[in-house]
């Protein structure tokens, strides 16, 4: 806490952490002007003692104005600077993702034909394999920096319907089930009666989902158990995901929903993750009108839970009729 | 007789992949890399289905739409857009144009795709 404040009130550090010039960081300018003010204020006092003349008090003042003009006008343009910086990043981001997009869209396209031939054999089959796997892993990548960048621009356009958490959770984790499979973890849904549709886009729930799993597959210890369950609550459906594996650090549990963030004994157990799965799921958790969450103890037990808004109508999931 | 599947797509390299794919589904596959022969094709071989990407040379994707809907020869073919553009400008525009459905190459497989060209003909 306490160190937090000083690195606030510690103007240079700040500055350098924006990589801009000292005079045109708003940090700097703004503690500038300050300072001008308490001058201007307390040199109108002293010069009011020896000039009752108000043409010279207000020519002081004038004066005064014309530099708090003058720093505020550069302090505009520091700022302004920084959005257009922004907003070039944010345009060079969505360009480059769109133009990688194309290539790794092809290069998926003609793998899925050349692994539909039968006659390969298995040496070629495996390479190409895992050529595809790479792909797949860089084509989410370019998705994410891209979601990123509209959740950042508020650009981020959700189609909310109402249709069965139960029926998607089943297919994520039919998905993942190589995955489970190869890194020897078992994953058990616990199904539960009367479970509403839920309200929101169907798109990006399933992403926030298949990243809670994925990465309670890729941070548990093996050959051990994770538990998926729904449950019904007032005006949510509940899903929960429950792993024996990595825990969740108290210094890491404020970061953890960050955009690239990613806490150190994840860093050290996997070395392939972007820090960006968590901050999206909860954006777009959140922007369907949803919560989530995480427990972690020190035994290693891990839930990571994600809420939804129940569909207005009274409907149940096809898997409860 | 095998239905007619037009795609429009300026990647000779996924050209030939999809052909390959609708080839071996039984389809008969006339391709056009450019929007202007996208538009000739769709005019001279009325094909019952037309697979059109955005953002191609000569024409762009929103105009051999247009084309294509002022045409009424062609006015009522399906249209299924295969693009990677996916800002809701790009999607809402081409729905409004008359595409029919709209798909983001990096987000389906090939089957997922031929599944979506045999429900909108009917197959």
């Amino acid at each position: 806490m306490l160190n937090s404040m000083i690195s606030e009130l510690n103007v240079k550090a700040q500055c350098d952490n924006l990589k801009i010039p000292l005079w045109e960081c708003p940090h700097f300018l703004f503690v500038v002007m300050g300072f001008i003010i308490i001058v201007a204020i307390l040199g109108t006092n002293l010069t009011a003692r020896y000039y009752t003349d108000p043409e010279i008090a207000a020519l002081i003042v004038i004066a005064v104005t014309g530099i708090l003009l003058a720093i505020s006008h550069i302090i505009v343009g520091a700022f302004e600077r920084v959005a257009q910086a922004s907003k070039a990043r944010s345009e060079f981001v969505s360009i480059i993702s769109h133009q990688l997009r194309n290539p790794l869209s092809s290069i998926r396209w003609q793998l899925e034909i050349l692994l539909r031939d039968k006659t390969i054999d298995q040496k070629t089959r495996s390479y190409l394999e895992g050529v595809n796997e790479y792909n797949n892993r860089m084509a989410k990548l370019v998705n994410d920096l891209l979601t990123v960048n509209r959740i950042e621009n508020n650009r981020l356009t959700l189609t909310p319907t109402s249709f069965s958490i139960i029926d998607l959770v089943k297919k994520v984790i039919a998905d993942n089930a190589l995955f489970a499979n190869a890194s020897h973890i078992a994953v058990e849904f616990e199904e539960k009666k009367n479970i509403p549709l839920v309200y929101a886009d169907e798109n990006y729930t399933r992403w926030a989902v298949e990243n809670l799993l994925s990465n309670a597959i890729r941070y548990s210890n093996p050959r051990t158990t994770i538990i998926v369950a729904i449950s019904k609550q007032a005006q949510q459906a509940r899903i929960e995901i429950t792993n024996h594996g990595l825990s969740v650090t108290p210094a890491d549990t404020a970061h953890i929903f960050k955009k690239f963030f990613r806490g150190e004994s994840a860093q050290r157990a996997r070395t392939d993750g972007s820090g960006l799965g968590l901050f999206i799921a909860k954006s777009v958790v959140e922007a369907s009108g949803g919560s989530i969450g995480f427990i972690s103890d020190h035994s290693g037990k891990t839930t990571f839970w994600l809420a939804l808004p129940r569909a207005k109508k009274m409907e149940l999931s096809p898997a409860n009729t | 007789m095998a239905k007619k599947i037009l795609f429009i797509e300026d990647d000779a390299a996924l050209q030939r992949a999809v052909g390959d794919l609708l080839k071996s589904a039984g389809y008969a596959v006339m391709q056009a890399l450019t929007g202007d022969d996208g538009v000739r094709l769709s005019a001279t071989e009325t094909p019952d289905l037309i697979l059109l990407d955005l953002v191609l040379p000569q024409k762009d994707g929103f105009e051999v739409l247009t084309k294509m809907r002022n045409n009424p020869e062609t006015k009522n073919t399906p249209v299924i857009v295969l693009t990677n553009l996916e800002g809701s400008e790009e999607v809402e525009r081409a729905l409004s144009l008359g595409a029919h459905t709209y798909l983001v190459k990096l987000h389906y497989s090939l089957d997922e795709v031929l599944e979506k060209i045999k429900k909108t003909l009917g197959d």
